[in-house]
């Protein structure tokens, strides 16, 4: 039996712009800072030609609170900061009992030369 | 005369255009939005260029007569067409202040409303303009 492994984690509003040039921009702003059970984390590399990509994927668990389902809402608007790096959500899993609610969150490391 | 700067262009050409579309989205060169935009518009600046006459002072230039391509983005074709004859009736054979306040005065704009088309990739409609701008100094 494993245990429950609550980490802090940052949930971050994600907006779109454009600057004087024209060029869009995305501005990422805390929000709130909230603990979740952080489950399945998952580094991968895919080595292409030229280049090595390192996708990684976790598996973070909320209450569900009327925050959270804001961000079910409209996933593609929100961030999720944890362990400093900037994660996006991917999957979303509502508990049937509303009791919490999961997201499967993915993020790109910078590609690598090899 | 001194040579123009293509910064400036490139935010008068920014504000005038979103000023004559809004609410519609306008952006340089494309976006990674178009799923989720039925109507968008990019632009691309080119032919920078004031002509030098002979002689040994550099700011022995002409007017610049620089070019920027209008790209209109929209799934409608309906919608490609009345946005196209939005810039059209604003920026053809207009004249005077160009990009707002922080802007420039251009002599100029002659619009050509070059052709219409389809990106099958995306989906949308598209129609592309070039501009000439006439920006003494």
């Amino acid at each position: 039996m494993g245990i429950a492994r609550y980490e802090n984690v940052v949930i971050n509003n994600v907006t779109n712009g454009i600057n004087l040039y024209g060029e869009q921009t995305t501005t990422i702003v805390e929000w709130f800072t909230s603990r979740a059970i952080v489950k399945d984390v998952r580094n991968s590399l895919l080595i292409s030609e030229r280049y090595r990509i390192y996708s990684d994927m976790v598996t973070l668990t909320f209450n569900y609170t009327p925050n959270i389902k804001q961000i079910v809402d409209n996933t593609s608007l929100f961030a999720i900061t944890w362990r400093s790096n900037d994660w996006r959500i991917v999957d979303v899993f509502e508990a049937d009992d509303r009791m919490s609610i999961t997201f499967t969150c993915y993020r790109n490391d910078p590609s690598t030369p090899l | 005369m001194s040579q123009n700067n293509p910064a400036t262009y490139a935010q008068a050409i920014q504000y005038q255009l979103a000023s004559i579309v809004t609410p519609i989205p306008v952006y340089a060169n494309f976006n990674r939005n178009f799923a989720t935009e039925p109507k968008f518009i990019t632009w691309n600046l080119r032919n920078i260029h004031q002509e030098v006459f002979t002689g040994t002072n550099q700011n022995n230039k002409s007017i610049d007569r620089p070019i920027f391509q209008i790209s209109i983005f929209t799934t409608l074709f309906e919608d490609a067409m009345n946005v196209s004859n939005l810039i059209l009736q604003s920026l053809h054979g207009y004249s005077g202040q160009f990009g707002g306040a922080s802007g420039f005065y251009i002599a100029k704009a002659d619009v050509d409303w070059l052709y219409n088309t389809y990106d099958n990739e995306i989906g949308l409609q598209q129609v592309i303009l070039d501009c000439t701008l006439d920006i003494p100094t």
